[in-house]
């Protein structure tokens, strides 16, 4: 909770992530490699070969993959996170966040938009195009307001932001809307003093203004800090990563290492978009369970009831979620306030002894991605995580600390 | 008009003994203890784990703190119980309770054995307050003084010293089932079936003598432990030892330690230290002792 992650730079992947090399392949979840991976992942594999320049078609990157020229790892063994898919290649522009508390560096990829894109296992022209977009243009467009903002602060302050749009009506994980208001409001003023094109600033805004989920990986790399930052006590049940790889969901717990405890992956509850139903859905998938994880996200749905038009549910479950969120928490966060619980701190920190002990899994709303690569997203909508992991890693802790 | 519930299991024993009448003695918002004319405890409940002296019924309900009244009569008619504005449908399949040691070569647990330190390392991070492994609890010295007497005094396990020690422990600590009685029910349940496999005695609480110290229900439940009418869940603690499964050993605990505030956990605990003083018995030697100590004691 006392983190204080910062955006503080926009770089190439294989420039900055930590182990990061060419023919490497950042992944949401825990690991897996090609053959079992879900549809979605492999489209958005594919999509990555070729934005990479690896392979010329869908059929040439699924070739190459097959042949072993493609080398796959979890975004979490790399200090990363990405939302659904979460492929982050190494050409691809990242945030950089850094705790100016504990000194962790933590990485997301860039969000773009909703529907078909690549997160989503979509890797058409239009897919393509907006990735080159965003390499090319919007990246740097960004990293140019900030280094302005740069020149006045450390960074751009990530936990204010959240904070502020906790208290505005958003969940951060699957509402972003005054977030990202927020985050072009604070930056608008930076980006206009960067001398950046005009054409190219107008362009900018317009894609910030047509994607809410602006924020999301950035609000995600913050979280994987926070989290960093709980990391590795020895001792601690408490639950530091919560990710989906689309076949498997995994955690990890602070005082057990590296090690995964995973559980097949659930299907998600969804709103389905118009064309789509559930029988399209891809079982749950991606690492923006980091959000819960640090305390927000589904965890904070009570502060969010907007949120249940995007993914289903009542106003009345989404403050019994939070509630019940208490339940298997170690505390209150003390800087992520529900103003519609009088205040309340959001529940923070998965206790795995708790979990156990009241039969309650963490809750969390998500994105729902086809189970065919090449679709995208088809909806959005409530899961609750199997009791299978965390049962594993409570034998898990009982091994390691075996008395 | 009657709120009709169907029930998916009746236990063999609660089919038996509802047929001679009964009454609420206990309501929780999901569960009903019926007192019977025999003084037995039936439980009805929504929960889904089965055992032989429980109805579990199907779906969803009111609940049963707001639908009946503690003296409420339960009809027994065959296909269905009259309980208050209820009526329980029983037209279902009869549980048994199945694991028996009969037959099964002691030393098949052995490999147990290994997983006690993990079982004990998993009991003892619950750290609920008011257990039985709680150390600000209220209860706590006389636990460890019960612990130190029975399984740290450097000397053989003495049978009939623990449970006469256990009867004056009876009806300690936290809770509706009180922390001691919880444990010895774990324990008993774990360490009779072995006993009599290597000729000693069982350890039988006489139920008579427990109602003194604690209340009806824990005493009865007590007794069904020790008789080994126990649900699936404790079943599966109870023929993982003996199988030798400590992997299921392991498992099994988990399921157990989400009961009640600290019901399981206080059951876990005996159920460790039932199953390590019996593993002692085929030739462990001093697995109790080890596992009090590393559990705090």
């Amino acid at each position: 909770m006392e983190s204080d992650p910062n955006w503080t730079d926009v770089a190439p992947a294989l420039k900055v992530i930590p182990g990061m090399k060419d023919h490497l392949i950042l992944h949401a979840g825990p690991p897996i490699d090609w053959e079992r991976m879900s549809g979605p992942v492999r489209g958005a594999v594919i999509g990555a070969c070729i934005y990479e320049g690896w392979a010329g078609d869908a059929a040439g990157a699924e070739r190459l993959v097959k042949g072993g020229a493609v080398h796959f790892e979890p975004c979490h063994h790399h200090d990363s996170v990405g939302p659904m898919a979460g492929i982050i290649s190494p050409r691809m522009p990242v945030f950089v966040v850094t705790d100016r508390k504990y000194g962790h560096r933590s990485f997301s990829n860039f969000n773009e938009g909703i529907g078909k894109v690549l997160r989503y296992g979509a890797y058409n022209e239009e897919v393509l195009r907006r990735l080159a977009y965003i390499e090319e243009k919007f990246a740097p467009l960004l990293l140019a307001g900030l280094n302005e903002l740069k020149k006045e602060k450390p960074g751009f302050a990530m936990k204010p932001l959240i904070a502020q749009g906790l208290t505005m009506g958003d969940d951060c994980h699957n509402r972003y809307v005054a977030t990202t208001g927020l985050f072009v409001r604070e930056l608008s003023s930076y980006l206009v003093a960067s001398g950046s094109d005009r054409e190219e600033l107008r362009k900018g805004f317009q894609f910030m203004n047509a994607n809410n989920f602006t924020t999301l990986n950035l609000g995600m790399a913050a979280a994987k800090s926070m989290t960093m930052a709980a990391h590795g006590v020895k001792y601690s049940t408490i639950v530091t990563t919560m990710a989906r790889n689309g076949t498997e969901i995994g955690i990890r717990v602070s005082g057990l290492g590296e090690d995964w405890f995973t559980a097949p992956a659930p299907m998600v509850n969804g709103l389905w978009f118009p064309g789509f139903t559930a029988k399209d859905a891809n079982p749950d998938l991606g690492d923006s369970a980091i959000t819960e994880t640090a305390g927000f996200g589904g965890f904070a749905m009570a502060t969010a009831p907007a949120i249940v038009s995007w993914v289903g549910g009542s106003v009345a479950q989404a403050f019994e979620i939070t509630r019940k969120m208490y339940e298997i928490t170690y505390t209150k966060h003390r800087y992520f306030l529900i103003p519609n619980l009088d205040f309340a701190g959001t529940p923070t920190g998965v206790d795995v002894r708790k979990v156990v002990k009241t039969g309650i899994t963490p809750n969390i709303n998500t994105g729902v991605a086809s189970k065919e690569a090449g679709v995208g997203q088809v909806g959005a909508g409530l899961v609750v995580f199997p009791m299978e992991m965390f049962k594993k890693a409570l034998k898990g802790y009982a091994e390691t600390y075996s008395l | 008009m009657p709120t009709k519930l169907n029930a998916f299991s009746v236990g063999d024993k609660a089919r038996l003994w509802l047929a001679g009448g009964s009454t609420v003695a206990h309501l929780f918002p999901n569960s009903v203890y019926l007192r019977t004319s025999s003084s037995e405890l039936v439980t009805v409940t929504r929960k889904g784990v089965r055992s032989p002296v429980t109805v579990n019924l199907a779906g969803r309900g009111p609940s049963f703190e707001s639908t009946l009244r503690i003296g409420d009569e339960a009809l027994d008619e065959g296909d269905a119980l009259h309980l208050g504005g209820l009526e329980l449908g029983l037209a279902c399949p009869t549980f048994h309770g199945s694991f028996t040691a009969d037959g099964l070569d002691p030393r098949s647990a052995l490999p147990v054995a290994s997983r006690i330190p993990a079982a004990c390392s998993m009991v003892g991070v619950m750290n609920l307050r008011e257990s039985i492994l709680d150390g600000r609890g209220r209860a706590f010295p006389e636990y460890a003084a019960f612990f130190r007497s029975c399984f740290l005094s450097g000397r053989p396990f003495d049978g009939n010293g623990f449970l006469e020690k256990s009867y004056e422990m009876l009806g300690l600590g936290f809770g509706f089932t009180p922390s001691f009685d919880d444990f010895l029910a774990g324990f008993l349940c774990l360490y009779d079936p072995g006993a009599a496999l290597v000729g000693e005695k069982m350890l039988l609480v006489d139920v008579g003598r427990a109602e003194k110290r604690t209340s009806w229900a824990s005493s009865r439940l007590l007794s069904y432990m020790q008789q080994g009418l126990v649900d699936e869940e404790v079943e599966r603690v109870v023929s993982s030892l003996y199988e030798g499964e400590g992997e299921a050993f392991l498992d099994g605990l988990e399921d157990v330690l989400g009961r009640g505030h600290s019901s399981g956990l206080d059951m876990a605990v005996g159920m460790v230290m039932g199953a390590a003083t019996f593993l002692d018995l085929v030739g462990r030697g001093s697995l109790a002792a080890r596992a009090a100590r590393a559990m705090g004691f």
